[in-house]
């Protein structure tokens, strides 16, 4: 992961390091684990519960890649955040975080898939971890030679 | 295809059956049932190229009230009247705020504390007896009170990189240092206080009050033409927070009512006095408001904006 600018951590690298950990711990569960295990994820330790609460479907299929066919092998290429703290005394009350993020994977429905995820996060520091409260995604995912199914059984129509 | 899917570039393609069964294993009976009704030697392959996006932030109050305050404190002078003050509502939904200039010696009932000029509920009771003060006035509670005081104007103003002001009249007073042309200015920290403070002008008080309201609306709009994405807003209130105390919302709060305040265009603003006259009060001089105040106020409570015919 590359860590880009970042504005307002003068009270120490630690929050910068809580972040990373955070925003690895979201590529993991929203892309890794919900393409290999191909099924909902638990999204608990990663999103704040308003930010649960309104995880609409539509929302959840940009936010997550858990509706795609499920894969055998998946490459992170990049993940780059830049970060903005709004601090308050010597503390982090808010991080804007914007995450671009490149990854490959392959499997027996989708042999090249490719994704790529712009983001601008909103993150709140709670009981110690960093948790998105707030989100505006775009997501991109492209691959050919899929088997037609038929639109009524492709599950990841948004 | 279901709306927002993005383009689907079909096209017909030979498929092996491992293909098909990997495709039956993975959506399971319906895509076995779909395998029997595939033709034996054309199944068609599709290329997907799909964009989907999706946002959510928390949703500001549908109209949000928020009370500025500036107080006169600086070395030597104690007390902490609100000599500027101002309720700027803001209404999300229509992407529309006011900015209500309130005179500093309008004459109210303080709670607790008797009938006063309006400035002094600051120096009695802080923040929550000031904005107790203004909702006693209009009717309106505010949501959040946003205080600073000499020092800390003029390193706002200077942190964000100063503020262009369109200057109505000529100032020349030496008790504030205004001395101004009339006309477009892009003023520092010191002169925008200077602007903000001087009274030696025609219409006193009133006068005095919509130039601050003018600074804070020409304020907002350079900080929404420098940037207003959220690390944008974020960088402001690191700076506002710098300089001010902020009382009734906690920082995160804050955020989202400045990314709403980022989205109100300028066009949208509209800055207004509230209705009055110069009066007695014994024997000092204050500011009454005017039949044209209370309905002014309604106008304002309802939906922050004003809507009435003056």
């Amino acid at each position: 992961m590359r860590v880009g600018a970042v504005d307002g951590a003068e009270s120490g690298e630690a929050a910068v390091g809580e972040i990373v950990t955070a925003i690895e711990q979201l590529v993991n569960v929203a892309t890794a684990e919900a393409l290999t295990v191909g099924g909902p994820v638990d999204l608990d330790g990663v999103l704040t519960t308003r930010a649960r609460e309104a995880l609409d479907e539509e929302r959840r299929h940009v936010l997550t890649d858990e509706s795609l066919p499920p894969v055998d092998v998946i490459v992170i290429d990049a993940v780059d955040i830049d970060l903005s703290f709004l601090g308050v005394g010597d503390g982090h009350e808010l991080v804007v975080v914007d995450l671009t993020m490149a990854a490959r994977a392959g499997g027996p429905l989708t042999p090249d898939l490719r994704l790529s995820r712009t983001a601008e996060l909103i993150m709140v520091p709670s009981e110690g971890v960093w948790l998105v409260d707030a989100f505006d995604i775009e997501v991109r995912r492209d691959s050919s030679a899929v088997p037609s199914l038929g639109d009524w059984l492709w599950p990841w129509s948004v | 295809m279901r709306p927002g899917l993005g383009v689907w570039l079909g096209r017909r393609l030979r498929v092996r059956p491992a293909a098909i069964a990997a495709a039956g294993v993975a959506v399971g009976l319906a895509a076995t049932s779909f395998a029997a009704q595939l033709p034996p030697a054309a199944p068609p392959l599709v290329e997907i190229h799909a964009t989907a996006s999706a946002r959510f932030a928390p949703s500001v109050p549908g109209v949000a009230f928020a009370l500025i305050v500036g107080n006169d404190y600086r070395p030597g002078v104690s007390g902490k009247r609100a000599d500027a003050l101002h309720l700027v509502a803001l209404n999300a939904k229509a992407g529309a705020a006011t900015v209500l200039n309130i005179p500093r010696d309008t004459w109210v009932n303080i709670p607790g504390r008797g009938n006063n000029r309006i400035n002094v509920a600051h120096t009695f009771g802080g923040p929550a007896l000031q904005a107790a003060a203004v909702e006693g006035l209009t009717g309106i509670r505010p949501d959040v009170t946003i205080v600073t005081d000499f020092a800390g104007f003029v390193g706002l103003v200077n942190a964000l990189g100063g503020v262009s002001v369109d200057i109505a009249e000529a100032h020349s007073d030496a008790a504030s240092e205004a001395f101004f042309s009339p006309g477009r200015q892009h003023l520092s920290g010191k002169q925008a206080l200077a602007l903000s403070r001087n009274r030696h002008l025609p219409g006193g008080d009133f006068t005095r009050t919509a130039n601050q309201g003018r600074i804070i609306v020409a304020g907002l709009a350079e900080l929404r033409a420098k940037g207003r994405s959220l690390a944008d807003v974020a960088r402001y209130l690191t700076v506002l927070l710098s300089y001010t105390t902020v009382d009734g919302m906690d920082p995160v709060e804050l955020f989202h009512l400045g990314r709403a305040a980022m989205a109100v265009d300028p066009a949208k603003v509209t800055e207004v006095t509230m209705p009055g006259r110069v009066g007695q009060a014994g024997t000092a001089s204050v500011v009454l408001p005017t039949a044209a105040a209370a309905p002014l106020f309604a106008d304002i409570a309802d939906d922050g904006l004003v809507n009435q015919s003056s």
